[in-house]
């Protein structure tokens, strides 16, 4: 007994241990092949800084473009999923069971299942569909990719919003009601603070997952050295998919390096949304909590 | 058999399932203006169902089917509880509930008292904190909490927690007061507290308490109801000819 709980705690301390040294390994890692590049040079290029920033001259040689393609594009894909992800969770988990709710539920975890290609396929698709009737000049661009991603992470946020709310106790539901609370004040004021921390873990890998796939946003826009798109339905770079041609496409060793040094901005804008959504969180529950 | 007439609470011919099993059935009593109605039963007779239907508040649990007529005195004026018109939240804002494990919200002690009022009530700003400040004072928790108003509710104890949810439901002014075992977790002097706060508000708010203590019962109730399996077994009033005699049979044949 008292050596299969010792095998049981050994196997649960490397399980735990496992992720923190892949992590880990993986910075160094990174940062080993790409320290060396990183400076203005590998985001502007030989553009001066400001001027590639506000837009006065094009950056050929730099990632600039892509690090705004891709926070355009989770913007996009965020404004599209968070919000009706919200709404989606909150009527799986708070409005009563019926026929409807059970196709729903069906539905997101089919799309929670669905490779990103096919979201990728699914966009093109529609801008072929789109040419042929009602908008005969419409093409792949920042917009259609938003979309798509946000379609891609909406089972994410569902699912969080939908777990976060069905673990509260039932009596913070009844409690509301027993003050003489609305539904609607219920979820707003009650259960969707006292959600927020998993709701917010559900924010955080869409964020995650709306910067690193690569898949979707080849077949709905992004192009190489498209520079900063002038507008919605604009082309436009990426970083996931200049990491991807940089490494399947290097033709000498510092471009190789210079697509590690991309993967190493990608991993710290994705830590900095991670911690702009805690600290937004945390403002909100302080704010919550004190009134 | 009273009319109901001008009863605060009204129930006639209650009866409440639960995915087509009977909680409650068949009970009819009336709850009289300055009377405090304490409900008596084992544990799972259905006491806390029968308080529930009076705010309509069992309609939150799913399979739940509610018959019967339950009528209660608001604004002076008696209103259908389960009537189609009867807007559930109007009703449960006017007919406050404490439950029996203090539920506070995970928020400061103050908005746990303030945030009720200014959604259910419209109340806010200073004329919120005046009501704030005497409904903790009624119920024995300002000078522990005036300096900590700020603080989490949830770092008081198990006894102050449930005045405070007292006094949150107490800050709704409710019209009538439903209290499921209210003392059931606290500790004596709480317990004591809450006891004469409840002495103190009975002849002018008309209250419905669901308690297992013998103790207490004696010293609440004008009026026993004995519930047993669901049913109405019996009935004690303060004011009946040999009332000590029968409360003593009442209760040993509740448990």
């Amino acid at each position: 007994m008292k050596a299969g709980y010792r095998l049981f705690t050994s196997f649960c301390w490397v399980s735990a241990l496992l992720p923190v040294a892949g992590v880990c390994g993986l910075i160094a890692f990174l940062l080993r092949q790409g320290w060396d590049v990183l400076g203005l040079k590998l985001f502007f290029g030989d553009t001066p800084p400001l001027d590639a920033i506000f837009g006065f001259a094009p950056v050929w040689d730099g990632i600039w473009p892509a690090c705004f393609g891709t926070l355009a594009v989770i913007a996009l894909a965020g404004l599209t999923a968070i919000p009706l992800g919200l709404f989606c969770g909150i009527h799986l988990s708070e409005f009563p069971r019926s026929r409807f709710t059970g196709l729903l539920d069906f539905c997101v975890n089919l799309l929670a299942g669905m490779p990103s290609i096919l979201m990728g396929l699914f966009g093109f698709a529609l801008i072929l569909f789109l040419r042929h009737t009602l908008m005969p000049n419409a093409s792949t661009g920042l917009l259609l990719s938003g979309f798509c991603m946000g379609l891609l992470i909406l089972p994410y946020m569902v699912k969080a919003t939908q777990s976060s709310l069905a673990g509260l106790p039932d009596d913070l539901r009844l409690m509301g009601a027993g003050l003489g609370f609305s539904k609607s004040q219920a979820i707003r004021h009650i259960l969707l603070p006292s959600a927020g921390r998993g709701i917010m873990g559900g924010v955080v890998l869409s964020i995650g997952r709306a910067a690193e796939d690569t898949a979707v946003i080849m077949l709905t826009g992004v192009v190489a050295n498209a520079g900063l798109p002038r507008g919605l339905f604009d082309n436009y770079e990426a970083l996931p998919f200049f990491i991807y041609t940089m490494a399947a496409e290097y033709q000498s060793p510092e471009e190789l390096q210079r697509g590690f040094g991309a993967a190493l901005v990608l991993l710290a804008l994705t830590t900095g949304l991670f911690l702009a959504a805690h600290g937004l969180h945390n403002a909100m529950e302080k704010r919550w909590k004190r009134g | 058999m009273e009319t109901g007439m001008n009863a605060a609470i009204s129930i006639r011919d209650l009866t409440v399932s639960f995915q087509g099993k009977p909680a409650v059935s068949e009970v009819s009593f009336d709850v009289m203006p300055g009377e405090l109605t304490v409900v008596v039963g084992r544990s799972g007779s259905g006491k806390s169902t029968l308080l529930r239907a009076v705010n309509r508040l069992n309609e939150c649990f799913e399979g739940c089917e509610t018959d019967g007529r339950v009528a209660v005195r608001l604004a002076g004026k008696t209103l259908d509880a389960y009537a189609p018109g009867t807007d559930p939240e109007r009703l449960r804002s006017r007919v406050g509930m404490v439950f029996q494990t203090p539920n506070v919200l995970p928020i400061s002690i103050e908005r746990n008292l303030l945030l009720p009022q200014k959604l259910v009530r419209g109340v806010d700003g200073a004329g919120a904190r005046d009501i704030m400040e005497r409904v903790l004072d009624d119920v024995g928790l300002l000078d522990e909490v005036k300096d900590r108003l700020r603080q989490p509710a949830a770092t008081l104890s198990g006894g102050q927690q449930q005045r405070l949810c007292l006094a949150r439901t107490m800050a709704l002014e409710p019209e009538i007061l439903l209290l499921d075992e209210p003392t059931a977790s606290v500790d004596y002097r709480s317990s004591e507290h809450i006891e004469r706060l409840l002495l103190r508000l009975a002849p002018t708010l008309p209250m419905l308490v669901v308690s297992h203590s013998l103790g207490q019962t004696r010293a609440l109730a004008d009026r026993v109801i004995l519930i047993r399996e669901g049913s109405l077994a019996g009935e004690w009033r303060r004011t009946s000819p040999d009332a000590d005699t029968a409360f003593d049979e009442l209760l040993s044949s509740a448990f």
